[in-house]
């Protein structure tokens, strides 16, 4: 009846205003299902790292998740499109000395490279000692303190009556800050273990030296696209124009960089059932507990 | 067509629907604070004329890298690959990963076709496998030193992102004899000891020598004819002169950043205040008309203020006020008495004296007030002067009849007495080597 009834109003129609009727309604449509399921992603993506706060001490923790989904086939990473380009300019030579730069050699693949990794030969220890001069008994003081530019964890001072140690716990606001996907189910997401366990060995990896200026501002984001088998293939750093302009910065990517590439991070500590998941990540190294 | 077309709008629609997967992040909070192991390969000699400037030249830089207390340079005695075979070859990156070095420096020692010698080195970074760093430097056979010192400087600078100070000069005075008959003169050394030489001869007191810092010029205190006098002494053509008489003056005065003016405290009618002169036109002002004692003033590296010593309070504190005088604030609390602020050349640190329960303590204090501590004491320590990069200080501790020089990274983990032929008091950092 119904249907006998469009049928009859759509033979009213002029001829000329089928097609565009036809076309508007397909719009419509499409715009609807796109306002409900993919608007919000598709213009805005949600930042990952927000998620709601959880005490990590009442967390309960699964070391592995268990899933009734079939094993995702371990795809080949895909190839990186950036490649780091050359690091630097070659500095101005100095005034007093006739300077030129020298060519650049390009290494030969080390053929010892193809073979299993040779065992690490531990260096002997530095010839020389620093000095260390002994610490004087304290004094009882209190200077105007600003807590959260302080920089005494890492750097001595004789006032404080017990060095701090730097505790490997991460903090709450770590815990939660690596959110998965917000579509991934919570079976092939990421446990807390796990982005801990990678966390603290890539901290394990990574040098910082002490007492850096404005060390808070050199937060350096790296760009990992990680193989099946857990080993980084390539790691950029994000803010390649930062990198090309600012020393500091520089610097303290290439510690970065360093890190993922250093032998302890060589695997990185990843459950690879979940590849999907960490095959293409961001790191960002933020040395700010240290501050 | 039709039907096509709307199955191609749908298609692209629902694809711009799917919700984009986002890409995990990890925030890595924490590092491990120790100095980057490097390796220093000797360089390789083209001719054996060479042999001993590719020895030394490697030396001198393992010296200063280790001296900063950011590297720690892996012994020669692990290294695999050979000299010749990096010049050849370049690096085997995995023997050098397998010795746990992050960095590389290698090099030649050549002959430039004009008959110079030709000193190159490269720096590499032995994870990403790759050639950071690089230069070459042409120059006379006596000044392999300073080569040593320059490149030290290039490594430092592209792995830190700070320039480096191993190509700077200390100055100060150099002390013998006597407690009651002490002889001074003002002496000269690069930062590592080396190429010490004296600027004045014995009989004449000098004291608190400074640094411009623009020039390779010295302001001095001299008692030369039984008269304080401030002198101007230029290194490079060993030319004094007299740059005033400043009746009741103690100390010599600090430069302006921009070395067109000096900023000095001087006694007056029973009171020390703080006086600017400008040295184009020798004209000197007054900024501080508080009672009591200011002293010691220093300018910020921006010349915007200046830090000085004063008892206005009751007790000895440091303040902070604008370069044109005025606006003076407090930003020392603490017990005891603090003295001889010097600001540091990258503007965030101020380095103080303090004295407190008859011990003398080096610090350093955030230019607000904040931060403050305390990193290396003696029976009597004084005279912090900056190196150029704001990383480390050199100073005097005085025990009993005798006197060192030392240097101390500002971590307050590397301290390090600077070895000079007789006593030594009053360092004064140069700026880099132009």
């Amino acid at each position: 009846m119904v249907a006998a009834s469009l049928k009859n109003q759509w033979e009213e129609v002029p001829e000329g205003m089928k097609t565009p009727l036809i076309i508007s309604a397909l719009f419509h449509i499409a715009l609807v299902i796109v306002a409900i399921t993919g608007l919000p992603y598709f213009i805005n993506k949600p930042d990952p790292t927000e998620s709601t706060a959880i005490p990590i001490e009442i967390l309960p923790i699964a070391e592995m998740t268990t899933t009734n989904k079939p094993k995702i086939e371990a795809a080949p990473a895909p190839e990186p499109e950036e490649k780091v380009k050359p690091l630097e300019k070659k500095p101005a030579p100095p005034k007093v000395e006739a300077v030129e730069p020298p060519k650049e050699i390009t290494p030969p693949k080390p053929k010892t490279e193809a073979k299993p990794k040779p065992k690490p030969v531990v260096p002997p220890p530095p010839t020389e000692k620093l000095e260390k001069p002994e610490e004087k008994p304290k004094e009882i003081e209190k200077p105007v303190e600003d807590t959260s530019q302080d920089f005494n964890a890492l750097l001595k001072n004789l006032q404080d009556s017990t060095p701090e140690v730097a505790e490997d716990l991460p903090t709450v606001k770590d815990a939660a800050a690596p959110a998965p996907s917000p579509v991934a189910p919570f079976s092939e997401t990421l446990t807390m273990s796990e982005m801990d366990a990678l966390r603290r060995q890539l901290s394990n990896c990574w040098s910082i030296q002490a007492g850096a200026r404005y060390a808070e501002e050199l937060v350096v984001e790296v760009r990992l696209i990680v193989t099946p088998d857990r080993r980084v293939q390539s790691a950029t750093v994000v803010d390649q124009w930062r990198y090309g302009q600012d020393s500091y910065f520089r610097a303290a990517a290439d510690s970065a960089i360093r890190a993922v590439n250093s032998p302890q991070c060589e695997i990185l500590q990843l459950n690879p059932d979940k590849y999907d998941q960490w095959k293409d990540l961001i790191v960002e190294f933020d040395p700010k507990d240290m501050l | 067509m039709f039907k096509f077309y709307s199955a191609f709008v749908m298609l692209v629609c629902l694809l711009a629907a799917a919700p984009a997967q986002a890409q995990l992040r990890v925030e890595v909070n924490k590092g491990k604070i120790e100095p980057v192991p490097i390796a220093i390969s000797p360089f390789y000699p083209e001719r054996p004329e060479f042999a001993q400037f590719a020895k030394d030249i490697p030396d001198i830089i393992t010296n200063n890298l280790r001296g900063s207390g950011l590297f720690k340079p892996v012994s020669p005695g692990a290294f695999i690959q050979d000299p010749a075979s990096i010049q050849k070859d370049g690096p085997r990156f995995a023997e050098w990963r397998a010795i746990n070095a992050q960095a590389l420096v290698s090099g030649s020692v050549t002959k430039a076709p004009d008959g110079r010698t030709r000193v190159e080195f490269r720096l590499w970074d032995v994870f990403s496998q790759k050639q950071i760093s690089g230069m070459a430097y042409m120059t006379t056979a006596q000044n392999w030193r300073r080569i040593a010192h320059i490149i030290s400087d290039e490594v430092y600078k592209r792995i830190t992102g700070e320039d480096g100070y191993f190509d700077s000069r200390i100055v100060y005075i150099s002390e013998t004899g006597a407690a009651t008959s002490r002889i001074k003169r003002l002496a000269i050394m690069d930062q590592d000891g080396a190429n010490h030489r004296y600027l004045t001869e014995e009989g004449t007191l000098v004291l608190t020598p400074r640094f411009s810092p623009t020039a390779q010029e010295i302001t001095y205190m001299s008692y030369k004819g039984g008269k304080p006098r401030v002198y101007l002494y230029n290194i490079d053509s060993g030319r004094q002169e007299v740059l005033g008489d400043f009746p009741g003056m103690t100390f010599a005065p600090r430069f302006s950043p921009d070395g067109n003016k000096v900023v000095m405290s001087m006694a007056q009618n029973g009171n020390t205040d703080i006086f600017e002169m400008d040295l184009r036109s020798r004209k000197s002002r007054k900024l501080t008309d508080a009672g009591g004692i200011d002293t010691a003033p220093c300018y910020s590296p921006d010349g915007r203020n200046i830090v000085f010593e004063s008892d206005r309070g009751g007790t000895q504190q440091l303040y902070v006020m604008d370069a044109s005088g005025g606006n003076a604030r407090r930003i020392t609390f603490g017990d005891g008495r603090y003295a001889n602020p010097v600001w540091s050349p990258r503007g965030d640190l101020i380095a103080f004296i303090k004295m407190n329960g008859g011990q003398f303590y080096l610090g350093v204090i955030r230019p607000d007030g904040s931060g403050e501590r305390l990193i290396t004491s003696a029976y009597h320590v004084e005279g912090p002067s900056w190196s150029p990069n704001g990383r480390v200080l050199t100073y005097f501790k005085q025990n009993g009849n005798s006197s060192k020089v030392y240097t101390i990274d500002i971590t307050g983990y590397n301290e390090r007495n600077l070895p000079t032929p007789r006593d030594g008091s009053d360092p004064a950092w140069s700026p880099l080597n132009q």
